[in-house]
């Protein structure tokens, strides 16, 4: 049976686009992540057996790439503000802001705190939608928002 | 917490996967029913790119495309489907767990797909239908007007990819099959099927 890639480009390729747009300040790192994680999905996608664990499983690996973009960027030109990716969905602000603290961070913060900070506010989760995409516990996702709150007060106090 | 549901649930939405109060909130905000729709609407033309990932990577069989697999995802997306693009129409498909399931095989030129409810059929596409209903004995295949285009005895506990095959035309107008199974005590479950066609110079 032949297996058709195309399909599935039509099929996800959005979903996974819309994600990384929201999550990535530069257009084309957005696109570059989108791209990885279409090509992961590919490859893995004898094991997911249904559209929930498809669509759980892109968040997972898509924030996670993203996460090591931030700090790869962070780590290159700290402070640098790259062209903003077009964004046209409501609280386009909110989101904006987020993408610029996550891009202030990055470098001192631990992945998985990172990782939630996207799932929250970029993306809207709720702590249960979070431990079901990062694969954890609902607790560790409390520590983590937690961990991370502090810290972002800290950060304030100290600006 | 926002009143909206995540990004998330949205895109497990435009997937056909969404939770029941998901799709209650969709049929009633129109922001987010702007993201489902626009996101199951856009086709992007497949890259070079992608074109290269097809023939190395590929497991034979993949649950999207391959093999024999209960399609209440699917069939739940043609409910999105027929919500959102087909809005003059009200969905007829309900399904509850351990209900029967209907998966549409799709054939066009060498590929042989599983319909997931979003792919839009081309003229010369043949259609195969395979039942999985574990407590019903017979399958009846109805087209519009509830003219029966197959009719057979389904096998005990079984799947069954129904052996007849029909020819998608160039009409305008989605193809609409009707399938109608019925259990020993004479009871019957029905769902109707709404593929989209994409017909040359139509959007339909």
């Amino acid at each position: 049976m032949a297996v058709d890639v195309e399909h599935a480009y039509r099929r996800y390729f959005p979903i996974i686009r819309a994600k990384c747009a929201r999550m990535l300040r530069d257009p084309a790192e957005a696109q570059d992540v989108a791209q990885e994680t279409f090509t992961r999905l590919w490859s893995d996608r004898a094991r997911l057996r249904d559209a929930d664990a498809i669509a759980t499983w892109i968040y997972r690996t898509s924030t996670r790439l993203a996460v090591d973009r931030y700090r790869h960027t962070s780590r290159l030109d700290e402070g640098a503000v790259a062209d903003e990716v077009e964004d046209t969905e409501p609280d386009a602000a909110h989101r904006l802001e987020t993408r610029r603290m996550l891009a202030r961070i990055a470098e001192r913060v631990p992945a998985d705190e990172l990782e939630v900070a996207i799932l929250a506010r970029i993306d809207g989760l709720a702590q249960d939608e979070i431990a079901r995409v990062l694969g954890c516990s609902d607790r560790t996702v409390r520590r983590l928002v937690k961990k991370l709150e502090t810290r972002l007060c800290r950060l304030k106090e100290s600006a | 917490m926002s009143e909206h549901p995540s990004y998330l649930e949205l895109d497990r939405a435009a997937l056909g996967a969404e939770a029941a109060s998901a799709r209650a909130h969709l049929a009633r905000c129109e922001r987010c029913r702007h993201y489902v729709e626009r996101l199951a609407r856009h086709e992007p033309r497949p890259p070079a790119w992608v074109r290269e990932l097809a023939p190395s990577r590929s497991p034979r069989r993949a649950w999207w495309f391959g093999g024999s697999f209960a399609l209440v995802a699917a069939a739940a997306v043609a409910v999105v489907l027929l919500v959102f693009v087909r809005r003059d129409r009200e969905p007829s498909y309900t399904t509850v767990k351990g209900a029967p399931s209907i998966a549409v095989h799709v054939k066009r030129g060498d590929d042989v797909f599983i319909w997931d409810g979003v792919e839009r059929l081309m003229p010369g596409d043949r259609l195969r239908l395979e039942v999985a209903a574990r407590d019903h004995r017979r399958v009846q295949v109805l087209t519009a007007g509830d003219v029966s285009l197959f009719d057979a005895p389904l096998p005990a506990g079984g799947s069954l990819l129904l052996p007849a095959a029909w020819e998608v035309d160039a009409q305008p107008g989605a193809e609409t099959l009707t399938v109608v199974l019925t259990d020993a005590r004479g009871g019957t479950w029905r769902t109707t099927l709404t593929l989209a066609k994409q017909i040359e110079g139509s959007d339909r």
